[in-house]
């Protein structure tokens, strides 16, 4: 095959300058998504391996972020009162959806600067780390859902099968926005090392925002600034539908026009500057 | 068909020595080119200058050719284009078949996981599918020379056998072009052997190889063709001997010029490579970025550089990690040392400079560099005597 390296970026015919995630794809799709495994198993693994605790970190975290608040709640810092579900059901839910995001971001963002000078030494697929990194949010997904099931059946809240699977299904938009997102800021993290220093402190903002582990009323102050805040919609609208069986509000249907195209834009985004931050990092 | 496996036509590439510029124009270029315009590459904007300037050569099926140069020439820029890392900004570079890089040995091991992970994941990095891995493993291990530390982190392996291991992985990457870049000054002399005779062998079967040494009894017996570049520029391109001989005598001279000394007193400690800025305008500050490798533990490493005057022993300069009160309790392995002074104010010249290593007391020397290392300070505004210190004048009554 023969290759061609112009300033322009990496030419595989003689007209045809090709950028895309499409052309990995249409070419060599089975390598390309063993790699993403193989990235995603060596970043997954060594995350875990000098721990004592392991895997079970999967779990300590949003059980402790869900304590934290109930101990608010029982100092009166909090007022959860007008929930319909035990609040730990109800945290423990709106944390694994904004984990989804909050790790999906964090991860990302930061996965072509972490991987120093594999980037700068070896020519291979640079967004295949990107897609490592988002991966592991889902895997840590995967691995709380059966607690969560656990948990609706021990406080014996009614769900069928099928409004899981829609549930889990909504998670999808999350993960593509963390993804977006994530493609987006690991390569001006490239340029802008503030990101990577400045990103915990912004999740966690947003966090505190979004109502994900507090209900919120939606003519107050803090519910017209959510109105306008799509993670309201991607963390809420799941965790309403299986717990309240509420209705799925237009603007999420809006929000699922928006992803795919704001996703598509951040990958071909992506595509374009990945040689000029490879210059840089 | 063709005969040809690499051709580059009228190559350059640009740096800027600005990090503040290098991130402004990284976002700007980026930016027009989401947007659709042509960021004018071909341009040279405040504080670029080009690393490679309007390089062209042709490797045939089979060929191999060394890239010689003193340091910061351009040779590891231009291997990093060949290799697709890098775009050039001017000139095109057309490649007929697979190419394998070892650029830096290792780039992509995880110190967590094992020999045998790594060989999977690095192995994959540098473009093998799992089966041409399972095919090759046995050979890859065997070469390598770790059975018995397979199943051990690759972070308890010696440097030595972090090499091997990286060495052996890409070597046995199936490939037209083998880019290699000074990954063998690493090693000892028995696997430098079975790594040469490792390349021969793949030049035996067809392969093309592209070698960066400053070892010229390699670029001699390795290599058909060579290139020496300096700053960025093609000075010689023929045969390898002739080109080697050239080079070795430009060196000796230049090291001549400038009573330039090396003594390892520790053979455990070695510099790989010496870079900075080719040149810099006064008023600039400098990076000195050096590769050192510890082959043992070294207790309180301390780092001394000095510039000297060009015209007599005078030192302009001169300072010691400790005593800037940078410590380090004990280091080991391959790493990069950063040196960033503060502006230069000198007159424009040429500077030797020297670096030297020592553990635990600054007499204590491991390595002494004297004087090998050059830094052309460029002329901004006219002065006269040694420094610029800019004055303000102004009266009062």
């Amino acid at each position: 095959m023969k290759i061609i390296y112009i300033p322009k970026g990496k030419k595989h015919k003689d007209n045809d300058v090709s950028p895309s995630l499409l052309y990995l794809f249409r070419n060599n799709y089975k390598a390309y998504l063993s790699l993403v495994y193989t990235l995603f198993s060596r970043d997954f693994k060594s995350k875990y391996k000098q721990s004592i605790l392991g895997f079970i970190w999967v779990f300590v975290l949003p059980i402790l972020t869900t304590l934290m608040f109930v101990l608010l709640n029982i100092a009166g810092v909090l007022n959860f009162e007008e929930i319909d579900v035990p609040y730990v059901v109800f945290g423990l839910f709106g944390i694994t959806f904004w984990s989804v995001f909050s790790s999906g971001v964090s991860l990302t963002s930061g996965s072509l600067i972490n991987a120093g000078s594999m980037v700068v030494k070896i020519n291979f697929p640079k967004s295949a780390l990107v897609f490592a990194a988002s991966c592991i949010c889902i895997v840590e997904l995967l691995i709380r859902l059966p607690f969560l099931i656990i948990l609706l059946i021990y406080f014996n809240i009614d769900f069928d099968l099928l409004v899981l699977i829609k549930v889990f299904l909504m998670i999808i938009p999350i993960y593509a926005i963390a993804l977006a997102v994530g493609f987006t800021l690991s390569i001006c993290a490239g340029v802008l090392r503030d990101i990577v220093i400045s990103l915990p402190i912004v999740v966690n903002a947003f966090m505190m925002l979004t109502p994900v582990m507090y209900p919120i009323q939606e003519k107050s102050f803090l519910g017209q600034i959510n109105q306008w805040n799509p993670l309201n919609y991607l963390v809420n609208v799941p965790r309403d539908f299986l717990l309240f069986n509420k209705e799925v509000p237009f603007q999420y249907y809006l929000l699922l026009i928006f992803i795919p195209v704001l996703l598509i834009l951040s990958i071909r985004f992506f595509y374009i500057s990945q040689t000029k931050i490879t210059e840089r990092i | 068909m063709s005969d040809t496996i690499l051709k580059v036509e009228s190559v350059s590439k640009k740096y800027s020595r600005s990090l503040r510029h290098s991130m402004l124009y990284g976002t700007v270029d980026i930016a027009r080119n989401f947007f659709g315009f042509s960021h004018k590459p071909e341009v040279l904007r405040k504080t670029e200058f080009w690393a490679l300037d309007n390089i062209s050569f042709t490797l045939k099926r089979g060929e191999s050719l060394a890239l010689v140069g003193s340091n910061g020439s351009g040779k590891s820029t231009m291997l990093k284009m060949l290799n697709g890392i890098f775009m050039p900004d001017k000139g095109r570079i057309s490649i007929d078949g697979r190419v394998a890089a070892l650029i830096e040995v290792g780039a992509g091991f995880h110190p967590l996981l094992t020999g045998r992970e790594n060989i999977f994941v690095n192995g994959q990095i540098l473009g093998m599918s799992i089966s041409e891995i399972k095919k090759k493993f046995d050979e890859i291990v065997a070469f390598s020379e770790i059975e018995s530390f397979l199943d051990t982190p690759v972070k308890n392996y010696s440097t030595g056998m972090y090499v091997r291991l990286g060495f052996s992985i890409a070597v046995h990457s199936p490939s037209d072009i083998l880019l290699v870049d000074e990954v063998l000054a690493v090693g000892d002399l028995s696997f430098s052997i079975k790594c040469m005779k490792k390349m021969a062998q793949f030049r035996e079967n067809g392969g093309s190889l592209v070698l960066v040494s400053h070892a010229m009894h390699n670029v001699k017996n390795q290599c058909d063709h060579a290139i020496w570049m300096e700053k960025g520029v093609l000075r010689e391109l023929g045969d390898s001997v002739d080109v080697a001989d050239k080079f070795e005598q430009y060196m000796l001279n230049r090291n001549a010029d400038h009573d330039g000394e090396i003594i390892n007193v520790d053979p455990n400690v070695d510099i790989i490579s010496f870079d900075h800025d080719n040149d810099i305008q006064q008023g600039e500050s400098v990076t000195f970025e050096i590769k050192i490798v510890f082959k043992r533990k070294i207790i309180e490493p301390i780092f001394m550089i000095h510039m000297h005057s060009s015209t007599n022993d005078s030192l302009l300069f001169s300072h010691y990690s400790n005593c800037e009160g940078y410590s380090w309790d004990s280091l080991d392995g391959e790493f990069i040392l950063k040196i960033k002074t503060t502006s230069l104010n000198f007159k424009e010249d040429e500077y030797p400079i020297s670096f030297y290593v020592s553990e635990k007391e600054v007499n204590n020397h491991l390595l002494w560099h004297q004087k090998m290392y050059i830094l052309r300070i460029k002329k901004k505004s006219d002065i006269y005597g040694l420094v610029d210190v800019s004055p303000e004048f102004s009266v009062h009554h």
